[in-house]
């Protein structure tokens, strides 16, 4: 028996079955949403072969201009232009190859690396048209994806060969131009109707969006697409500090003649930056994070839809500012209602750490795992901050509430209940002026660069006002039924009480007593006691006092 | 003005209905025309457009046109596939737009063969028509036609409008100077009839026989227009401005000597 000989066999594209282009584009881009982002990704990368200088100096904008329209047949459109680099036919090629991607390696902060082209956007129309006009080419290129007669083609029994060069199905086009200093890309997307299947593939999925007067696009965008905040300066100018930072270059997104602009609203006025670092210190990611510092509840009723393009509160995970998934991604369920005291972005600076092919979670791997444990420390640390607030929220609410209360006690014919109301009031301001916080402690791994949300000093400034008037009307000493300090007042250390068995007992009326008590419970509602145990509260103060 | 090859007037034509929108003193303006594939005519008013009405005969123009202005920020665009003077007389009036500019690019002469003239005279007395609910608003409207025709028959519907002193005005014009007569009286008459008031921008003509007439008119006064305006009878006396290849300046000459 002879030795086996070596024999080459060449592959083409009549060895794979054509099936394979709607895997592609229908189980990795099953959303509308989806589908847009590539779209208006491969639009914002077109600008990055472009200075900014030479744009300026062409009187070009920055932008990305989605339009829509309907004819007197039904047929409806959307078209995604830009003013960027553009392309050669040649280049357009680009656009039907799978997997062959040139962005991640030539064009540093490339926001599209598939190398899926316009696979993505198959599905969205009956026909895809892509024009283009390189930067300094005299002559115009254009690709036709005829998306119906395509399905109409794919069968277990065709091949790839059957499609991609088959000019029914896939055309390139060139045109000679006059208009040498044009250049950019326009993607038409062409629904010839409802959509409908072919040859059990879907098309037409766009149609609905081909409506000018249709409000649902807009929503879509801003929750899938690389939408800049506001210029206008103040709260929006450290959002764009991190732009700078990650190399994110701020694109106009325009629907229609509408410029899409996320904005805070102005109820926000604290915004904290920070890096989110990995255990080995390298600075993961950059996060900016606005919140009221006078509320301690949830922010989502201060956000309008069409007006701040936010989508609500929470934290948004982005890359290049194209968001990834739902907000709070990667957020371990626990009291995660406190993040909706917040809005706020991380935008990751990782070059590992990228978006997954359907854009909501992150791709697998090692530096994945790494990123989102420091993420997820990030979101406790923000969940610790909303806690330590809603305390000093509260302590602020006591003392101003004790200070009003000690003016008031003053005033003559005061029914006992209300005397009793006010003298529990200025009790609980005194424990406020007594208690001192301590935290600290570990080593944090995320930190901020201007930490005032919680302005400790206001509270401070308070508790001095208060502690000098409750002196000044005596109610310090009476009211005061902590033993007192055997040393002398420690800068924010948390101070053991003693007993003072010297402290005079005080008497107290019973339904005085009660009526304390009573007032006591709104109290103890409101730091977040169900009824059942305000109920086993009472009845250890019963035990207590019998 | 797309498949003609593009010449210095032909540019100056498109910045001078710019300058008439802008002697308008307001922004988002709407565009009515016949842009051709290029679009060149809309794109050289890029920022002072918020919607744009592209007609034309062939959907594949417009789906060119449509393309053209991709890049453009519009809230609506609309391409609606007719004869001009056919959606002038049949469609504007019930068009939820009201254009600003009005640019009807003849080029290639616009005249059809068959009852001629009716045409222009049904389509513009509508335009006129839904214009004229627009009070102390001006417009701008842009004409540009070729005075390619046989003679004075084809005009015969004008005699059912004008005042028998301007039909026999007009019959004592002949040649090329005959059209651009007929239709400056044709202009007056509508403009006359809505009690409107009119300024000629320019009144250009090119290449031996092209002309482009651009005017802004009113019904009342627009306090916010730069032009003043004055009585339709001010059409027949406005020159036109002879544009030669050969010659530094645009001639002004009579429109009874072109």
């Amino acid at each position: 028996m002879s030795d086996f000989k070596k024999k080459s066999v060449d592959f083409s594209l009549k060895d794979v079955g054509s099936q394979i282009i709607d895997q592609l584009s229908s189980d990795i881009y099953s959303g509308i949403g989806a589908i847009l982002r590539e779209l208006v990704k491969n639009a914002y990368d077109s600008y990055l072969s472009i200075s900014s200088d030479e744009l300026e100096d062409e009187e070009c904008p920055r932008d990305i201009i989605i339009s829509r329209d309907r004819d007197e047949d039904k047929v409806g459109r959307i078209l995604i232009s830009d003013h960027g680099i553009g392309q050669t036919i040649e280049e357009l090629k680009s656009f039907v190859q799978i997997s062959i991607s040139k962005k991640q390696d030539d064009l540093e902060k490339a926001t599209g690396f598939r190398g899926l082209g316009s696979w993505a956007a198959l599905g969205a129309g009956s026909k895809i048209t892509i024009t283009s006009k390189k930067k300094e080419s005299a002559s115009e290129a254009r690709l036709t994806l005829n998306v119906r007669k395509i399905y109409e083609i794919m069968s277990p029994s065709s091949t790839l060969d059957d499609v991609l060069n088959n000019p029914e199905c896939i055309l390139f086009a060139e045109r000679e131009t006059e208009d040498v200093t044009s250049h950019g890309t326009t993607i038409e997307i062409e629904c010839d109707g409802e959509p409908t299947l072919v040859n059990g593939h879907e098309l037409n999925r766009l149609y609905k969006f081909t409506d000018p007067q249709e409000t649902e696009l807009k929503k879509i965008l801003t929750q899938t697409c690389p939408i800049p905040f506001s210029s206008e300066g103040g709260a929006h100018s450290k959002i764009h500090e991190i732009y700078d930072e990650t190399g994110y270059i701020p694109t106009q997104i325009i629907l229609g003649d509408e410029s899409l602009e996320r904005r805070l609203p102005t109820q926000l006025t604290e915004i904290n930056l920070f890096d989110i670092h990995l255990a080995n210190g390298q600075i993961a990611a950059k996060a900016w994070v606005a919140e009221d510092p006078k509320k301690s509840a949830s922010i989502e009723s201060y956000f309008k839809e069409n007006v701040d393009l936010l989508n609500g509160s929470s934290i948004q995970l982005v890359k290049l500012n194209v968001p990834i998934g739902q907000k709070g991604l990667f957020s371990d369920k626990g009291r995660d209602f406190l993040l909706n005291w917040y809005v706020g972005e991380v935008h990751i600076l990782i070059n590992d750490v990228l978006p997954d092919a359907s854009g909501e979670g992150l791709r697998a791997g090692t530096a994945r795992e790494v990123f989102v444990e420091a993420l997820k420390h990030f979101y406790i640390q923000l969940k610790e901050r909303a806690e330590q607030k809603s305390r000093k929220l509260n302590n602020e609410k006591a003392l101003r509430t004790g200070i009003d209360a000690a003016n008031k006690l003053e005033e003559p014919n005061l029914h006992e209940t209300e005397k009793a109301k006010l003298t529990l009031a200025v009790s609980n301001a005194i424990k406020v002026i007594n208690e001192t916080v301590q935290r600290g402690g570990a080593k944090e791994k995320s930190e901020s660069k201007s930490n005032k949300t919680f302005n400790p000093q206001s509270v401070k400034n308070l508790r001095q006002e208060a502690r000098k008037l409750f002196k000044t009307k005596g109610l310090l000493d009476k009211l005061d039924s902590t033993p007192k300090k055997q040393t002398k007042k420690s800068n924010n250390k948390t101070t053991s009480v003693k007993e003072n068995l010297n402290k005079p007992q005080r008497v107290i009326d019973l339904e005085v007593f009660q009526a304390r008590v009573g007032l006591a419970v709104p109290k103890l509602e409101e730091i977040g006691l169900s009824k059942e145990q305000i109920s086993q509260v009472l009845e250890i103060i019963k035990e207590i006092a019998a | 003005m797309a498949k003609f090859q593009e010449s210095e007037v032909k540019k100056t034509i498109r910045l001078l209905i710019k300058n008439a929108c802008e002697f308008l003193q307001r922004q988002e303006l709407t565009y009515l025309g016949l842009p051709a594939e290029n679009a060149t005519d809309i794109k050289v008013l890029n920022g002072l457009l918020k919607n744009v009405i592209c007609i034309d005969e062939k959907k594949a123009t417009l789906e060119e046109t449509r393309r053209s202005i991709a890049g453009m920020r519009l809230k609506e665009r609309k391409f609606i596939v007719a004869n001009m003077w056919e959606y002038l007389r049949d469609l504007y009036q019930n068009e939820s737009l009201t254009a600003d500019i009005a640019f009807l690019d003849f080029y290639g002469g616009g005249i059809r063969e068959d009852n001629p003239f009716a045409y222009e005279i049904a389509g513009l007395r509508n335009y006129f028509v839904k214009h004229a609910h627009q009070q102390n608003k001006a417009f701008v409207l842009a004409w540009t036609y070729m005075p390619r025709d046989k003679g004075i028959e084809p005009y015969q519907a004008l005699d059912k409008i004008l005042s028998s002193e301007d039909v026999s005005f007009l019959q004592k014009t002949k040649g090329v100077q005959f059209r651009s007569v007929a239709i400056r009286l044709l202009l007056k008459q509508l403009i006359q009839e809505h009690t409107m008031s009119v300024k000629v921008v320019q009144h250009a003509v090119y290449k031996n026989v092209m002309n482009t007439i651009i005017l802004i008119f009113s019904k009342g006064i627009d306090a916010k227009c730069e032009v003043t305006l004055e009585s339709p009878d001010s059409l027949l006396s406005e020159p036109c401005y002879v544009y030669k290849i050969d010659s530094l300046i645009p001639e002004p000459v009579s429109l009874f000597n072109i």
